[in-house]
């Protein structure tokens, strides 16, 4: 019974790959065949055991850049850089062309300029030049002046405003402090003074006790002492009876000779 | 058992898109390290044979012809692998931490214990562990080739067709593998005084 066929059978049907046919064919053969029947059962109690066996708890650490990823990227990017500075180029050329672009190189320079080149300016005179640039310079430290002093108002305006801001906060804190302060330091003597009575009565009470039970043994040593006094006075009396009894009777005695 | 097979996302990491490979280590990597440290009993080299997986599937997923296919083999890739790292460390033996601590500790501490977060009731999770480590020592006592099946099969929930695929062999030998795998193992079990019966008494 045991052949390659039915073994692979078998565990087609354990792990439920088989056809509906298949399937009916083998449980046919299964409710036939005791010793299959007992052979799947162990199988599949193993595979309940093996079952019970759960997955480790993992997770993907982050992922890693390879070497030929970063190499793709960069030929990605010199590609780009390359398409891109062909087209700013292309487009150079096509505005040139619609807009009369003339370069030229003279004597005093290198020029660029659309549709027609420009006259040079005559050459200023010296001193006019001095002049603009000292009008430039006056107007600029005008203007750097003003801004200064705006900003030097904003600045003491803000700190004013600021350093009143912070009075008013440390007024506030301060006054809070004091409140409770105060408050504290009464409760503080409250509850000290009730204590204190509280001790107090507590140490007359126990004052009183101590005396109390002082004076009730005093008493009971006293008691005790004069019962004993007592005692012995009776004693006392007893032996002067017995003492006068004896002498009487020897002086009967002698009285008798 | 997870069914990851997104072949919008493999075709995207065909093309190069770092962003389709991440995802496909992510969904992937709890898998495949499962499948090497089943494979191992041992975490270390789970973890080595996991990384070497991904590192090749990066480089060669291009190479895959059917998306489809990515399953049978990225799992074909792992074994491999797994395979080689078996043959070195039969030529490097791998000795952990607490092997190398001095043999009288062992009886008044215990040994270094890796923090799994298995589950939160301790007497499930020491339980998991007792069994997990049985089942490892069974497990590293069949063949390669049982092993591998077995694995694949009951853990990885391969169809025997993607096994077939993934081993490079046919599908009657993948069952017939798994048919003496199973035997083997219920024999190594039986020695361990681990059944079904011993299992539902502890849970």
């Amino acid at each position: 019974m045991k052949t390659e066929d039915w073994k692979a059978k078998m565990m087609d049907y354990l792990y439920d790959e088989m056809s509906s046919i298949e399937k009916e064919a083998f449980e046919k053969e299964l409710a036939q065949n005791h010793e299959l029947k007992e052979e799947l059962k162990a199988f599949q109690s193993g595979k309940n055991v093996l079952g019970n066996w759960e997955d480790e708890k993992v997770s993907a650490p982050p992922f890693f850049n390879v070497q030929k990823s970063t190499e793709k990227q960069h030929g990605q990017t010199a590609l780009k850089w390359f398409l891109s500075i062909a087209a700013s180029l292309l487009l150079l050329m096509i505005a040139g062309k619609f807009t009369g672009l003339q370069i030229s190189k003279q004597t005093s320079g290198f020029q660029i300029a659309f549709t027609h080149e420009n006259q040079s300016n005559p050459q200023l005179d010296k001193t006019e030049i001095q002049q603009m640039v000292n009008v430039a310079l006056a107007n600029y430290e005008d203007k750097l002046d003003a801004e200064r002093k705006e900003d030097k108002q904003e600045l003491e305006k803000y700190l004013s405003l600021q350093s009143q801001q912070n009075k008013k906060l440390i007024n506030n804190y301060l006054t809070g402090l004091q409140e409770s302060n105060m408050q504290m330091m009464q409760t503080y003597w409250k509850e000290g003074t009730e204590q204190q009575q509280l001790y107090t009565q507590e140490l007359l009470t126990n004052f009183a006790d101590y005396i109390e039970e002082q004076r009730k043994e005093d008493m009971d040593y006293l008691f005790a002492k004069m019962e004993l006094m007592e005692s012995d006075k009776d004693l006392f009396k007893i032996e002067t009876g017995q003492m006068i009894n004896s002498l009487a009777s020897n002086q009967q005695e002698e009285q008798a000779y | 058992m997870y069914a990851v097979q997104n072949e919008d996302l493999i075709s995207q990491a065909q093309t190069g898109d770092t962003y389709a490979q991440s995802e496909l280590v992510r969904e992937w990597y709890p898998r495949i390290y499962n499948y090497a440290f089943k494979y191992f009993g041992d975490a270390d080299l789970a973890s080595e044979a996991t990384q070497q997986t991904f590192i090749a599937m990066h480089h060669k997923i291009g190479q895959l012809k059917e998306c489809d296919k990515f399953k049978p083999w990225i799992y074909t890739i792992v074994t491999n692998i797994c395979r080689q790292e078996s043959r070195k460390g039969k030529r490097h033996r791998w000795l952990s931490f607490d092997q190398l601590l001095p043999k009288q500790e062992e009886d008044s501490s215990p040994a270094w214990e890796v923090s799994k977060p298995r589950e939160s009731n301790p007497e499930q999770s020491y339980l998991q562990g007792e069994l997990g480590d049985i089942l490892t020592k069974c497990l590293q006592q069949l063949s390669k080739d049982q092993r591998e099946v077995l694995i694949m099969k009951e853990y990885e929930g391969l169809k025997f067709r993607e096994i077939a695929e993934a081993l490079n062999t046919s599908e009657n030998t993948v069952k017939s593998r798994l048919y003496y795998a199973f035997s083997h193992m219920r024999k190594l079990l039986a020695k361990e005084n681990i059944t079904e019966k011993s299992l539902r008494y502890e849970n």
